[in-house]
C-alpha cells in the first residue's frame, strides 16, 4: 500500500494498534511457555517460579517424540501436496466453467462440511476395514487427491474475482481449459495457493482424531501421540508442565510454516498479468 | 466393487496417478464449445466426485441408517430399527431445543462481528513495513496455539476472585463481575471468540493481495480518499472472500463445541455452564459421555438440515451483494 | 517482487513434482505406506496359522502403566508371543468391536465398567483360568477383586471378570500439618473416622481468605472440589441406601439421603473449600494445590502417597503429611470402598485365549505385581503382596497403619447401574445450576431422574439379544 503516505500521527496509530494487538495475541503462547518452564505440578501462572528447561528434555524422551514427529511430517507431506493441487482444480471448475448440474453439485460439496465427523467415523472405520486400509496412510492420500470441500470453496471464491479478460485472451491464444488453469490461473493465485498450503499443513499437523481412529500407535502423528499417550506421571496424573513444553515444540513447525508461508502473500502478480 | 479392484491395481503398479491428465488432452478434440465445457467441468471435478463416491457416500448413508436404530456403541451386530423414534425424541428433548436456540443466538451475534474483525485485522496487516511478517505471525497465533491454552488464559482473565479483569475493575472502583457465571458467560465467550478472529487474517490477506493495484492507482488519479477507496474498491472486491468467511463462520459457529467447554472446565466431557450449553455440545455429550450414538446422530442430522437451510438462504442473497466475474448464483 | 513470486511458485511446483516422482518409483517416501500394509497383515485378525509367526496379543493399557523394557522381557521369556500396547476410546472400541478388531485385553475401571462390559457380552469369564493358575490364586485375591465380579444381577458376586492392577480405598483423607497449624486447627484422630459433615466443617475452618483472595484451601479432590457420582455412592453405601431397582430398570435420585449428601457439597462450594466453577481458581485438580502447600487436606486414596513420596517438593518434608480414615455418613456404617480400581478384562472374542491369559497373568500377577507393590503407588490386588508396601519412613508407617485399618472396611462395592453409562457427567450437569443458586436440589434431582430414565430405557433396549 505504497499509495498511502504516512505522517507521524498515522504511523504512531499504526504501530500502537499493532503492538497492542500483538500483546493480546501473544499471551496464551507466553502462558504456555511459562507453564513449560515451571516445576512439576505447579499451578500455572504468568511468570514461572523457576526455569526448568529440563521439561523440554522430558518432552522428547518420555515418549518416542521424534518417531511421532516423523509420522506427522509424512502425513503432512501427503496431505499438503495433494489437497492443495486437487482442490485448486475442482475449485477452478466450480468457479469458471459452466455446466449443467454445477450448482447442485456445489451444494453437495458444501454440505459435506455441515455434518460433524463423528457421524461417519464408525462407518468409515468399517469401510476401511473392508478395503484393508486400516493402519495405512492410503486414506490420507486418497482424501488428499479428492481435495477438501473447504479449500475447493476457498479457491472458487478467489478464482471468481480474476478478470474475465484474462480467460478470453487465453482462449484466443488457443489455450485449452486445463492449460488456462495450470498456466494462467494457478500462477496468478500464488497468495491463495500459499494460504491453502499453510492451512492444509496446519490442519494435517493438528488433526489427532482421524489418525487415532484409523492408525496404530506406531504410525501415530505427534498430535495423536500428545493427546492420547501424553505425559503421565503415575495413576493418570498428567504432568502439565512437560505437556506444555511438548506443545511448544509441537507449535514451532506451524509457526515457522506460517512465518515463511506468509511471504508468499504478495501482490503484483495479477497486475502484471493484465498488463502483459 | 469395481473401485476395489482399481485400488488394488494402483497398489500393484505402485502408482496412484489419476489417468485424468491424459483425458484432459481428449477434451480438446470435442468440437462444440458447450459440450466441451461440460466435459471439462466434470473431468476437473472428478477427483472430488470419485473420492466422495467411494469414501464418502457409504459412511454417510450408514451414518444416516444408524440414526434410525438403537445403536449405543456395542450392539452393532444386533441393531434394531426404531423408526423415527430418535428424531421424535429430539423434539421432546428440552435440552436440545434450548441449546439450539442458544446456538443460533450466538451464531448471529458472533459471526458478523468475527468476520468484520478478521477483515479489519487483515487491513491493518496489509502494509509493507519492516517486520510485518512477525506481526502477521503473532496475529495468527490465536489459531495456532492449542485451544486448551487459550481456554486457560481466558480463565485467568475472567476468574472471579483474582482474575485479571476483575482486578482492573476493582482498581478503578468499578464493581467486579462474575464473568463465568450465568449472567456474563455468553458475553465472555463472544469476547474469547472475537479474540480468536485473527485466524481469518490469512484468507483475508490473500484476498486483499488479489486486488489489482491498478484499481487503486486509477482511483488515486481521480482523487479518491482512503475511505472512498475502501468502499469503492476494497470492499466490493472482497465480497467473495467475505461471503466465504460468513458461510464458513456460520457452519463453524453452529458446530461450536470445544470453546465453551474449555472456558468452563478442563476435561472434554465437562459440560459448559447452561447459557453456553450449545447444540453440538449436547450432541457430543450424548455420544461421548452417554454413548447414545444413534440419538446423537439424529441430533446431528437435524443440525445438518438447519445449517443447510441457512446456507442456501445466504447463498440466495449472494447475487445482490457478492461481486463475481462470472455468473455464480442467479 | 514479481521474480520472487515466480521463484517461489517454481518451488511449490517442484515439491509437488517430487512427490509425484516418489509415488511412481515407490522409493523412500512410499515405504511407510508399504510398511503399513505389512504390519496390517501382522495384526492378529488377518493372520493365517503359520507356526513361525509369533502371536500378537493386543493389550489396551495406558503408556505409563507398562514399559517397553517390561514388554521386551516378556517377549524374551515367551518367544511365541508379542505384546502390542494400544490406546482406544469408546468410539474406536465400538468400531473395533463391530469389525472384530478390538484388543485382546481391555483396560477398564472395575467399579464403573465391569457390569456393563459383562452385560454387553464383551468380557470373558476368567474364573477357569484362575483356577488353573499357580500365580493368581482365588483365595489370595483381596477385596478389590470383588468389583470385577458380576453374576448378572449383583456386582461383587459371581464369576471373576478381571483383576485390578492395584487399587486404593479412595476416600481416605491426606493432611498437611503446616496448614493445620496456620489455621490453628488440631489434626483429627487417625484411629477413627470423621463423619462427612465433620470433614466439611473442618475444611471450612481450614480455608483462609484475605479480602477477596483465597490464601489457603481446605479440601482438594481429584477434580474440582465439587460432588461427583462415586462420592455420592460412597455416602449412600455408608447410609445403606440404594438408588436403582434390583433389575436396574429404574433409578431414583430424589431421596432425602441423596440431598443430605449433596447438600454438604453445595455448602462446601459456597464456602470455597477448594477450586470450583464459581471461584474459577487456576488449579485444575486438588493435587496442584495440595502438593504446593495451598490446600490443607486432600481427599484421595492410598496411591496418593506415591505422589507425595516422589514429588520434588513434597518429598523434602514428608513428615508434614499423614493419612486419615475415610469419613462416614452421619449415622451411617463405616465403609472405605474403592471408587475405581483400574484393571482389565479379556475380550471374549479373542482368537488366542491361552496366549492372552499368559500375558494377563504375567502383568496382573507375579513379578510385575510385586514391583508395583514395592513402589507404593497403590494396594496390590493379592493379599500376600500387601506386606511389600513401603514401611521404612515415619510417613510410610503412618500411612500403612491407617491403610490396614481401612482394608477391613473395603469389601463393599459401590452401587453402579450398568445401563447408565457415565452417570457422573449427568449428575454434574444437574448440580452446576444448584451451585450457582439457579436451581434447588429438589428440582435438580427431579430433572436428573427424568434424564436417567431415558438413558436406562435406551440402554436396556440395546442390550436385549
Amino acid at each position: 500500500m505504497t499509495s498511502l503516505r504516512y505522517n507521524r500521527t498515522n504511523r504512531f496509530i499504526l504501530y500502537s494498534a499493532l503492538l497492542l494487538c500483538s500483546v493480546m495475541f501473544v499471551l496464551p503462547l507466553f502462558l504456555t511457555l511459562s507453564n513449560s518452564l515451571s516445576p512439576w505440578f505447579d499451578t500455572p501462572d504468568f511468570l514461572p517460579r523457576a526455569f526448568e528447561i529440563e521439561n523440554y528434555r522430558f518432552a522428547v524422551t518420555m515418549i518416542d517424540f521424534w518417531k511421532f514427529a516423523k509420522n506427522s511430517v509424512f502425513l503432512c507431506l501427503i496431505t499438503v501436496t495433494t489437497t492443495t493441487l486437487s482442490s485448486g482444480l475442482v475449485g477452478y471448475a466450480f468457479s469458471r466453467i459452466d455446466a449443467p448440474g454445477k450448482k447442485v453439485l456445489f451444494m453437495i460439496v458444501l454440505s459435506t462440511m455441515m455434518l460433524p465427523g463423528i457421524v461417519t467415523q464408525i462407518p468409515t472405520y468399517i469401510l476401511f476395514h473392508k478395503y484393508g486400509l486400516l493402519n495405512t496412510f492410503y486414506p490420507w492420500l486418497i482424501w488428499g487427491l479428492g481435495g477438501s470441500s473447504f479449500f475447493i470453496f476457498l479457491y472458487r471464491q478467489f478464482f471468481s474475482v480474476i478478470p474475465k479478460e484474462l480467460e478470453e485472451a487465453a482462449r484466443i491464444d488457443g489455450c485449452s481449459i486445463f492449460r488456462t488453469y495450470w498456466n494462467i490461473f494457478l500462477p496468478l493465485s500464488l497468495p491463495v495457493v500459499a494460504t491453502v498450503s499453510i492451512m492444509t499443513f496446519q490442519g494435517a499437523w493438528g488433526d489427532f482424531i482421524s489418525p487415532f481412529m484409523f492408525l496404530n500407535e506406531a504410525k501415530y502423528p505427534l498430535a495423536t501421540a500428545l493427546s492420547t499417550i501424553g505425559y503421565v506421571y503415575e495413576r493418570s496424573v498428567i504432568i502439565q508442565q512437560v505437556a506444555a513444553a511438548a506443545s511448544i515444540l509441537f507449535m514451532l513447525p506451524v509457526i515457522a510454516t506460517f512465518f515463511l508461508g506468509q511471504r508468499f502473500l504478495i501482490e503484483g502478480v495479477v497486475t502484471s498479468g493484465i498488463k502483459g | 466393487m469395481q473401485h476395489r479392484s482399481k485400488l488394488t491395481r494402483w497398489k500393484e503398479r505402485g502408482s496412484l496417478r489419476f489417468p485424468f491428465f491424459l483425458l484432459m488432452k481428449g477434451v480438446d478434440l470435442i468440437r462444440t464449445e458447450r459440450s466441451r465445457r461440460t466435459l471439462a467441468f466434470y473431468l476437473m471435478v472428478s477427483p472430488w466426485v470419485v473420492v466422495f463416491a467411494f469414501f464418502g457416500l457409504y459412511p454417510l448413508f450408514y451414518g444416516l441408517y444408524l440414526s434410525f436404530t438403537n445403536f449405543i456403541g456395542f450392539n452393532i451386530d444386533r441393531l434394531r430399527l426404531v423408526g423415527l423414534q430418535n428424531y421424535k425424541n429430539v423434539f421432546s428433548d428440552t435440552d436440545a431445543i434450548y441449546s439450539l436456540g442458544r446456538t443460533i443466538y450466538i451464531a448471529i451475534v458472533y459471526v458478523p462481528i468475527g468476520t468484520a474483525v478478521g477483515l479489519l485485522l487483515a487491513l491493518l496487516l496489509n502494509r509493507s513495513i519492516r517486520g510485518m511478517g512477525i506481526y502477521r505471525t503473532i496475529f495468527y497465533l490465536p489459531s495456532i496455539v492449542p485451544l486448551v491454552s487459550v481456554g486457560l488464559m481466558f480463565r485467568f482473565l475472567y476468574a472471579d476472585k483474582d482474575g485479571i479483569i476483575n482486578t482492573i475493575l476493582k482498581f478503578f472502583h468499578l464493581p467486579a463481575l462474575n464473568w463465568l457465571g450465568y449472567d456474563y458467560a455468553t458475553l465472555s465467550l463472544v469476547i474469547m471468540l472475537v479474540w480468536g478472529a485473527g485466524g481469518g487474517i490469512l484468507i483475508n490477506l490473500a484476498g486483499l493481495k488479489g486486488i489489482s493495484r491498478d484499481y487503486y492507482e486509477a482511483s488515486s488519479i481521480d482523487g479518491a480518499s482512503s475511505f472512498q477507496k475502501f468502499f469503492r474498491i476494497t470492499l466490493p472486491l472482497m465480497t467473495p472472500v467475505i461471503f466465504f468467511n460468513l458461510i464458513m463462520g456460520f457452519i463453524g459457529a453452529l458446530q461450536m463445541y470445544i470453546q465453551p467447554i474449555l472456558l468452563t472446565g478442563t476435561r472434554l466431557l465437562d459440560p459448559p455452564i447452561r447459557p453456553n450449553y450449545f447444540y453440538a455440545v449436547h450432541a457430543f455429550q450424548q455420544v461421548f459421555a452417554f454413548q447414545r450414538f444413534a440419538y446423537g446422530m439424529a441430533l446431528l442430522w437435524i443440525m445438518f438440515v438447519v445449517i443447510l437451510l441457512l446456507t442456501i438462504l445466504i447463498f440466495t442473497t449472494s447475487r445482490y451483494w457478492v461481486h463475481y466475474e462470472t455468473d455464480q448464483e442467479g | 517482487m514479481k521474480k520472487k513470486g515466480y521463484l517461489l511458485l517454481g518451488l511449490i511446483m517442484a515439491v509437488g513434482l517430487t512427490a509425484c516422482g516418489n509415488n511412481k518409483s515407490g522409493s523412500e517416501t512410499n515405504s511407510p505406506v508399504k510398511e503399513g500394509n505389512e504390519s496390517q497383515q501382522a495384526s492378529p485378525s488377518d493372520k493365517g496359522g503359520k507356526d513361525a509367526d509369533p502371536i500378537v496379543v493386543r493389550f489396551n493399557i495406558n503408556n505409563d502403566e507398562i514399559s517397553t523394557e517390561q514388554i521386551k522381557q516378556f517377549e524374551d521369556d515367551n518367544p511365541g508371543i508379542k505384546i502390542q500396547r494400544e490406546d482406544t476410546d469408546a468410539t474406536k472400541l465400538a468400531a473395533q468391536l463391530a469389525t472384530g478388531e478390538a484388543p485382546d485385553i481391555i483396560r477398564i475401571s472395575g467399579v464403573n465398567d465391569t457390569p456393563s462390559y459383562v452385560i454387553r457380552g464383551i468380557a470373558m469369564d476368567l474364573t477357569p483360568f484362575i483356577q488353573k493358575s499357580s500365580i493368581i490364586r482365588e483365595d489370595d485375591l483381596g477385596p478389590a477383586t470383588n468389583v470385577f465380579r458380576f453374576d448378572g444381577k449383583v456386582q461383587g458376586q459371581g464369576p471373576i471378570y478381571g483383576i485390578p492392577k492395584d487399587w486404593s480405598p479412595d476416600y481416605t483423607v491426606w493432611y498437611n500439618k503446616k496448614l493445620f497449624e496456620a489455621a490453628g486447627v488440631p489434626i483429627p484422630d487417625a484411629s477413627q473416622p470423621m463423619t462427612w459433615k465433620e470433614l466439611f466443617e473442618l475444611s471450612k475452618k481450614l480455608t483462609i481468605t484475605e479480602g477477596d483472595t483465597i490464601k489457603q484451601f481446605g479440601l482438594g479432590i481429584l477434580g474440582k472440589s465439587e460432588a461427583d457420582l462415586p462420592w455420592l455412592m460412597t455416602y449412600l453405601l455408608s447410609k445403606g441406601v440404594t438408588l436403582s431397582s434390583s433389575d436396574f430398570s429404574s433409578i431414583d435420585y430424589d431421596k432425602p439421603e441423596v440431598k443430605e449428601g449433596l447438600g454438604l457439597w453445595v455448602d462446601a462450594v459456597k464456602a470455597n473449600v477448594g477450586p470450583n466453577q464459581i471461584n474459577q481458581d487456576k488449579a485444575a485438580w486438588g493435587g496442584e494445590i495440595f502438593l504446593t502447600d495451598r490446600a490443607a487436606m486432600m481427599l484421595s486414596g492410598y496411591w496418593f502417597s506415591g505422589l507425595l513420596r516422589n514429588d520434588e517438593h513434597t518429598k523434602t518434608h514428608l513428615d508434614d503429611f499423614g493419612m486419615l480414615p475415610a469419613p462416614i455418613a452421619e449415622g451411617g456404617k463405616r465403609v472405605s470402598p474403592t471408587g475405581s480400581a483400574t484393571g482389565a478384562i479379556i475380550n471374549k472374542a479373542t482368537k488366542h485365549p491361552e496366549e492372552t491369559w499368559k500375558v494377563y497373568e504375567w502383568y496382573f500377577g507375579g513379578k510385575l505385581a510385586e514391583e508395583r507393590a514395592k513402589g507404593g503407588w497403590g494396594v496390590p490386588a493379592m493379599k500376600h503382596l500387601v506386606e511389600m508396601l513401603p514401611q521404612t519412613t515415619e510417613f510410610d508407617k503412618q500411612a500403612f497403619k491407617v491403610l490396614q485399618g481401612e482394608l477391613n472396611y473395603s469389601n463393599d462395592v459401590l452401587e453402579v447401574n450398568p445401563y447408565l453409562l457415565n452417570g457422573d457427567a449427568l449428575l454434574k450437569k444437574h448440580l452446576t445450576p444448584v451451585y450457582f443458586g439457579k436451581s434447588m436440589l429438589d428440582e435438580a434431582m427431579k430433572q436428573l431422574n427424568k434424564d436417567a430414565s431415558t438413558l436406562l430405557k435406551e440402554g436396556m433396549s440395546a442390550a436385549q439379544k
